[in-house]
C-alpha cells in the first residue's frame, strides 16, 4: 500500500491500527512545519527538538481520540502549541532575574542580588541558532508575545486560515484577529526601528 | 432592531434588501415601512446603494492595482499636487450615498485623522475584507495617497513574512519520535508486516462487498423482505402439513428421522465409493505399502515433516503473537 497517496484521515485510521508506516507517512509529512513553529516560539534547538517530539508521541499515543473530521494538521499543531507554550511558562517561572530581586527596594540591595553571567564566548549550537533565527524578521517575531506570535506564524508562515488558527489555538475568532492585528502592527514597528 | 424613535436602524434595513432579515420579524418591519414615511425613504437610498455597489466590479483593482499604488507613492514622492492618478474615475453615486451615510453605516474603520484604520489595511491585503467594506476601502485608496504609502509598507510586511522559511529538525528526528513513542507505555501493539498485507486484502474484500449492501433504510427493508421469502414458505408449508388432519408431530418426527437417515446413509455410501474409486487413493495406497516395506526412509520422512510442522509454528508464533517493533534507537 502507498501511503503517500493517503490523506491524513485515512493515514490517522490506520495508525489506529497500529501500523507503523501510517505514522511514518504523517511524521514525515509534518515533521518540518511543527518543528517550524515549536522552534520560533521556543527559540532553542535543543527545547524545540524535545518539544515537537513529545508533541508528536503525545499525539500518537492519542490517536485513537483524534477526530477525522477535523484536519489532522489543526490537531498536532494544537497540541505542539500548547506544549510549546507550557514549556515557554516554566521556562518564565524558572528564569531568575540577572538584574536583581524584582523587590529590591534600594540600589545597593538591587546590587547585592545581581548575578554575574561570565561570557562564555558562541557554542557551535548558538552560532547556528542565531544563524537560524538572527535575521530581522526572526528577531521581531522573537519580540512578540507568544500569542501573538503563534497566531501570526499559524497565518503567514503555515498559511492557515483565521478559522484554523482559532481552533488550534483554542480562542475565539475576534480574538485571533485582534492578536494577528496587533502582531503584525508591532512586527511593523519593529522592522521599520530596525532599518532606520 | 428599532431605535429609541421607534424608526428602523440601518442594519435591519440593510438585513431586509438583501433577504437576510428572519421570518418571524419580516412582518413587522414591513408594517413600519409602509407607516413610516422617514424608514420608507432611508430604504430607498440604501436600494440606491446596494444598486450601485452591486454595479461597482468594474473598479475592483486586480493586476494592476500594485502598479497604481506604487505608482502613486512615487507621485506622492514628487508632489502632492500630483496625487490623484489621472484614471480615476469621478465619484460614482454609490460613493456619493456613501459619504452620506458614512458616519452610522459601519464601512471601513478611519483613523481620526480620516485615513483606513491598519487592521483595515492589513485586512485588505489578507483578503480578510467582507465585501461592502473591500469596496470602500479601494474607493479611498484610489484618492488617499497616505493610505497608498501605508498599503506599500504593509505590503512589505506581509512579504516579509511570507517569505519566512520553514526550519528543518537535525537529521535522525523522525527515528527518534518513532523510538520514543515505540518505547511509550500507552504505545498500542504495533501491526507486524506480515499480518499487514493480510488485513490490506481483508480490508479491500470488506470494501469490495460493501459496494453491494443497501445504503438506505429502504433499501435494507427491502433486502430483508427478499431473504425472509424463503423462511416465510417454509413456515407456511410446514404449518399447513401439520394441520392436515391425518398428521401428527409424533409421526412427522418419525418420518423426518427416516428420511434423515436415509440421506446420511446414502451420502456416506457415495462419498466412499468416490474416495476410494478416485487414483489418488490407488497412489496413497501404493506409497503407503512402499515406505511399509522401507523402515528408515519412512523415520526420514516423519522427522523431516515434524520439523517442517515445528518451524512453522515458531515463524508464526514469531509473526503473530511477538513481533517486536524495531523503528531505530534513542540517540
Amino acid at each position: 500500500m502507498d501511503y503517500a497517496q493517503l490523506d491524513d484521515g485515512e493515514l490517522a485510521a490506520r495508525a489506529c491500527e497500529g501500523r507503523e508506516p501510517a505514522f511514518r507517512e504523517l511524521l514525515a509529512r509534518y515533521e518540518r512545519p511543527v518543528f517550524s513553529l515549536v522552534f520560533r516560539m521556543v527559540r532553542n534547538r535543543e527545547t524545540a527538538e524535545d518539544v515537537a517530539q513529545e508533541a508528536f508521541v503525545k499525539a500518537f499515543n492519542a490517536i485513537h481520540t483524534y477526530n477525522p473530521s477535523y484536519r489532522f494538521s489543526n490537531w498536532i499543531f494544537k497540541i505542539a502549541n500548547n506544549m510549546a507554550i507550557d514549556r515557554l511558562r516554566k521556562r518564565e517561572l524558572d528564569t531568575v532575574s540577572i538584574d536583581g530581586a524584582p523587590g529590591a527596594s534600594s540600589a545597593e540591595e538591587e546590587q547585592r542580588t545581581s548575578i554575574d553571567i561570565p561570557d562564555g564566548g558562541e557554542t557551535p549550537d548558538a552560532y547556528v541558532e542565531n544563524r537560524e533565527l538572527g535575521s530581522q524578521i526572526e528577531a521581531a517575531l522573537g519580540r512578540l508575545r507568544p500569542e501573538y506570535r503563534t497566531a501570526v506564524l499559524l497565518r503567514h508562515v503555515e498559511g492557515h486560515s483565521y478559522q484554523e488558527v482559532s481552533a488550534i489555538m483554542d480562542v475565539p475568532l475576534g480574538t485571533v484577529k485582534t492578536y494577528i492585528h496587533r502582531g503584525r502592527s508591532e512586527l511593523k514597528g519593529l522592522l521599520t526601528e530596525a532599518t532606520v | 432592531m428599532n431605535t429609541p424613535n421607534t424608526h428602523l436602524d440601518s442594519d435591519t434595513l440593510q438585513a431586509y434588501l438583501e433577504g437576510e432579515l428572519p421570518e418571524a420579524r419580516l412582518g413587522t418591519v414591513e408594517a413600519h415601512l409602509a407607516g413610516c414615511p422617514r424608514c420608507a425613504a432611508e430604504l430607498e437610498g440604501w436600494q440606491v446603494l446596494l444598486s450601485e455597489l452591486d454595479d461597482l466590479p468594474a473598479l475592483a483593482p486586480s493586476l494592476e492595482f500594485g502598479d497604481r499604488v506604487m505608482a502613486g507613492i512615487r507621485t506622492a514622492e514628487a508632489s502632492a499636487s500630483e496625487l490623484v492618478p489621472e484614471a480615476l474615475k469621478p465619484e460614482s453615486p454609490a460613493v456619493v450615498w456613501w459619504r452620506r451615510l458614512l458616519p452610522w453605516s459601519g464601512g471601513p474603520r478611519v483613523t481620526g485623522s480620516g485615513h483606513l484604520a491598519p487592521e483595515v489595511i492589513q485586512d485588505l491585503l489578507d483578503g480578510a475584507l467582507p465585501g461592502r467594506r473591500l469596496v470602500m476601502a479601494r474607493e479611498h485608496l484610489t484618492q488617499c495617497p497616505h493610505c497608498r504609502g501605508e498599503v506599500a509598507e504593509w505590503e512589505a510586511v506581509f512579504s516579509t513574512l511570507g517569505a519566512i522559511p520553514p526550519l528543518e529538525p537535525s537529521p535522525g528526528f523522525a527515528e527518534r519520535v518513532m523510538a520514543a513513542y515505540a518505547t511509550a507505555a500507552r504505545a498500542p501493539a504495533p501491526v507486524p508486516a506480515g499480518l499487514e498485507r493480510v488485513l490490506d486484502w481483508v480490508e479491500k474484500a470488506a470494501r469490495a462487498g460493501g459496494r453491494f449492501l443497501p445504503s438506505t433504510p429502504r433499501s435494507w427493508g427491502l433486502l430483508g423482505a427478499v431473504a425472509a421469502i424463503p423462511s416465510v414458505a417454509m413456515v407456511v408449508a410446514v404449518g399447513a402439513v401439520v394441520a392436515h388432519p391425518l398428521v401428527s408431530w409424533g409421526a412427522l418426527a418419525t418420518f423426518l428421522r427416516w428420511r434423515v437417515g436415509d440421506w446420511i446413509g446414502t451420502g456416506g455410501a457415495w462419498a466412499s465409493q468416490q474416495i476410494l474409486d478416485t487414483p489418488l487413493a490407488a497412489t496413497l495406497w501404493d506409497a503407503v505399502t512402499a515406505l511399509s516395506a522401507a523402515p528408515g526412509a519412512t523415520l526420514a520422512l516423519l522427522i523431516g515433516a515434524w520439523t517442517l510442522t515445528l518451524s512453522a509454528v515458531w515463524i508464526l508464533y514469531r509473526n503473530v503473537f511477538a513481533p517486536p517493533l524495531q523503528v531505530g534507537r534513542h540517540e
